[in-house]
């Protein structure tokens, strides 16, 4: 890649030289042309580097094998790759951060097998991979179903080193508290085995993954399993970047980090408080440092004249950044810098400017830790309470991607279940087969979300969702948006949950695979099977819903055996045939028929229905 | 020692590489400082679209260098990151005629933690340095 961005920086370079001088018409689109093609030959370029990350991902299947039959334990590994693509020199960058969290996930997380079945869990334990690409990211999970995190040791750590008050602890919601396991020292290892625990944690991990540019979350369910969250840029050397000037020198900053850039004033500039110099933006106190002070520069820009460049972490903690100006704002090549420069834990690399001039780019992790933000910033976390300050501490809501339904009613999916986004010509939807289907890149999708007749428009926006080994398209109206739904508020009403979203309510979209952590929380069990009489009218309306909301497979064809039979007590209903079903339920039609002790159950008994297929299910499964 | 050494002039004394290290030699023109660095790092310069990081050798060997900023530098890569070790002058390239020799004669302090031996050749005994200590920086502290 770097001769690839050398070849780009020669262009400039060349421009700039041929600015400088008269030349004739032929030499400039000479150049023009070649700094087209030089243009397409780094497009083509980047993609050759691309690696699916799937081969990354099944690189730590011979080590989970290896190591959980160390372990005594039965581990499964599940690898969801996405067809996701990474940058080469990514995948070997986040190689070894992985490795800890998979080493980490089999040691603590997975118990053994006698474990497992005292909790009432498979004895095999599952290490689940996945990856998603979102625009300019790629986002990694790995997810173990083993006993989770216990945060409390985290918090009991942290208010023995008074990095917490206990009235804060008390107070920290649950992702606050996830957030602890990665600060520095408080590693939860009461025992140290080989595997981990030896003080290499994951504050090391989340620092390498920050370095790249990247965050790092973690979600833990004590006795259901862990989470582990991982967003990185999809190539390392290409950086959206702000150049800030202080003095004569020059420096990038990343740009993910930057919230908002504002000038300074008398307004803004705020008292010191605790020895350090806080600003008032947006009714909100930063603490501020300027950039000349940590790099040890002479102050030339009084303190209210900077421009202050605010920037916010990914624990939510924000601090703003006082610079002389902003200088520019694009895309950089950031190349590695000498040990002795990264040593200092104020740059992380080195970018060339369009003039040919070095800028070093800024380690913002490290620069907040220089500027004695660190401290404040482990408790920072915990101590900012106020859960709108930092959309990392949103309390428990789902990202949803928010749409109008063909029917008109606004719909909501989760964000992890869906792949993409992509538009197909009505003409293009197939019929038959079972039901309209589209083809995307070569595969064919089921397609939902039709109501009736197909739209008069022309084309038609189709979501991709990863429901389950198959994947689904769903049909939209339009206004697709991206939102966060508190699914506490979630209710079902008739088989179909709605949200609250803005006030007002969404239909909820639920794939079996839309949230792997459920997924993992319910062992899967085989559906049980019911056959029902579905030339009845009432049944094909009333009971079919009712029974496969229950959970049931409906099953057609009257020859094979079926886990349970629906029958009706009526002369015209074709008789059980009690030799191919396990159970049978009668529903009677007349209150009469139902007597005390029999199984039969009136028609309109709703409740009694559902309980009956219920119980009948449970009877199944024991 | 076999192979071309490459003769260069620091703080006014003279010393030996072994050329092979040395990728190329170029003048300095504009040399960014980078705040907060180690003192031996003079700061960063770019070789085409290189970015090299320049190394003060007076600084890194520990020694008091009166001569104004050092005009050249020896180009040299290390783990994937290149190094310009800014010296006062270049003087040649010559044939090693002998083994490396251990130092004998003691040297001035920061001289004597750099070297490696001498080597004979067509310019008589040079001083051969450890290209790896200078890179390193070993002498924190005791430039001046």
């Amino acid at each position: 890649m770097s001769g690839v961005s050398d070849m780009i920086l020669a262009r400039n370079e060349l421009e700039r030289q041929l600015d400088g001088i008269e030349t004739n018409l032929g030499v400039e689109t000479a150049f023009s042309r070649l700094a087209g093609i030089l243009t397409d030959l780094q497009q083509a370029m980047t993609r050759a580097r691309m690696q699916p990350i799937g081969t990354l991902f099944s690189s730590y299947q011979r080590l989970v094998r290896d190591l959980s039959a160390e372990l005594g334990k039965r581990v499964e590994v599940d690898i969801e790759s996405g067809q996701v693509e990474l940058d080469r020199e990514m995948i070997e960058v986040i190689r070894d951060p992985l490795l800890h969290i998979v080493r980490n996930a089999l040691d603590h997380g997975i118990e053994t097998p006698a474990e497992r079945r005292l909790a009432g869990k498979p004895e095999t334990g599952l290490l689940k991979f996945s990856a998603r690409q979102t625009g300019n990211e790629i986002s990694i999970a790995i997810i173990d179903d083993g006993r989770g995190i216990d945060t409390q040791k985290f918090v009991d750590k942290a208010i023995a080193r008074e990095l917490l008050t206990p009235e804060q602890a008390a107070s920290l919601t649950a992702r606050q508290r996830n957030a602890l396991i990665c600060e520095p020292g408080l590693s939860s290892a009461t025992i140290v085995t080989h595997l981990s625990g030896r003080g290499v944690g994951m504050d090391i991990v989340r620092a390498s993954i920050e370095r790249l540019g990247g965050k790092l979350r973690i979600d833990t369910t004590p006795g259901q399993g862990s989470r582990i969250l991982i967003d990185v840029p999809l190539t390392l050397s290409i950086v959206p970047s702000i150049t800030v000037r202080v003095g004569e020198h020059v420096f990038a900053l990343p740009r993910s980090y930057v919230d908002e850039i504002v000038r300074n004033s008398a307004e803004i500039e705020g008292e010191r408080i605790g020895g350090l110099r806080h600003v008032a933006a947006r009714d909100e106190l930063r603490p501020c440092v300027s950039l000349s002070e940590i790099l040890g520069l002479e102050e030339r820009v009084p303190a209210t004249a900077q421009t202050l460049v605010m920037m916010k972490m990914i624990d939510g903690s924000a601090f703003a950044l006082g610079v002389d100006a902003i200088v520019d704002h694009g895309d950089l090549v950031v190349r590695p810098v000498s040990p002795h420069i990264v040593d200092t834990n104020l740059y992380v690399g080195v970018a060339q400017l369009d003039d040919g001039k070095p800028a070093l780019m800024i380690d913002i992790a490290g620069l907040a830790a220089t500027a004695g933000l660190v401290l404040e910033a482990q408790g920072r976390s915990p101590l900012d309470l106020d859960d709108r300050s930092g959309p990392g501490f949103a309390p428990d809501l789902t990202q949803v991607i928010v749409f109008n339904g063909l029917d008109g009613i606004r719909k909501a999916v989760p964000i992890t279940s869906v792949e993409r986004l992509f538009e197909v010509r009505v003409s293009d939807i197939g019929q038959g087969g079972g039901g309209p289907h589209v083809v995307y890149e070569g595969r064919i999708f089921p397609l939902r979300g039709l109501s009736g007749a197909l739209p008069d428009a022309s084309t038609l926006d189709v979501l991709l969702l990863n429901s389950g080994a198959q994947g689904l398209a769903f049909a939209t109206n339009g206004r697709v948006d991206a939102s966060e739904i508190d699914l506490a508020t979630a209710t079902g009403c008739g088989g179909q949950r709605v949200a609250l979203l803005d006030g007002a309510t969404v239909e909820l979209i639920e794939c079996s695979i839309s949230d792997p952590w459920s997924d993992l929380a319910a062992p899967a069990s085989p559906t049980p099977s019911c056959r029902l009489p579905t030339d009845d009218p009432w049944c094909r309306e009333f009971l079919l819903p009712l029974v496969a909301e229950a959970g049931y497979r409906i099953v057609e064809d009257r020859e094979s055996r079926v886990d349970l039979e629906i029958v009706l007590d009526q002369p015209a209903a074709t008789g059980p045939h009690p030799a191919l079903a396990d159970d049978v339920l009668v529903i009677a039609s007349n209150r009469k028929r139902v007597k005390q002790g029999s199984k039969a159950i009136h028609r309109d008994d709703r409740d009694a229905v559902a309980d009956a297929l219920r119980s009948a299910r449970q009877g199944k499964r024991a | 020692m076999t192979g071309d050494l490459l003769i260069a002039r620091v703080a006014g004394e003279r010393f030996a590489l072994p050329a092979a290290a040395i990728q190329s030699v170029i003048e300095l023109e504009q040399i960014v400082p980078v705040p907060r660095a180690p003192e031996f790092v003079a700061g960063l310069a770019t070789l085409r679209s290189r970015t090299l990081t320049v190394i003060d050798t007076a600084r890194s060997i520990g020694v008091r260098s009166d001569s104004p900023s050092p005009r050249f530098a020896l180009v040299t890569e290390r783990n994937g990151c290149g190094y310009a070790l800014a010296v006062d002058a270049v003087e040649a390239v010559v044939a090693a005629e002998g083994p490396i020799e251990p130092m004998r004669v003691k040297l001035a302090d920061g001289w004597m933690r750099a070297a490696l031996g001498t080597v004979p050749c067509a310019e008589g005994t040079v001083l051969v340095l450890d290209l790896n200590l200078l890179i390193a920086g070993f002498a924190l502290g005791d430039a001046t």
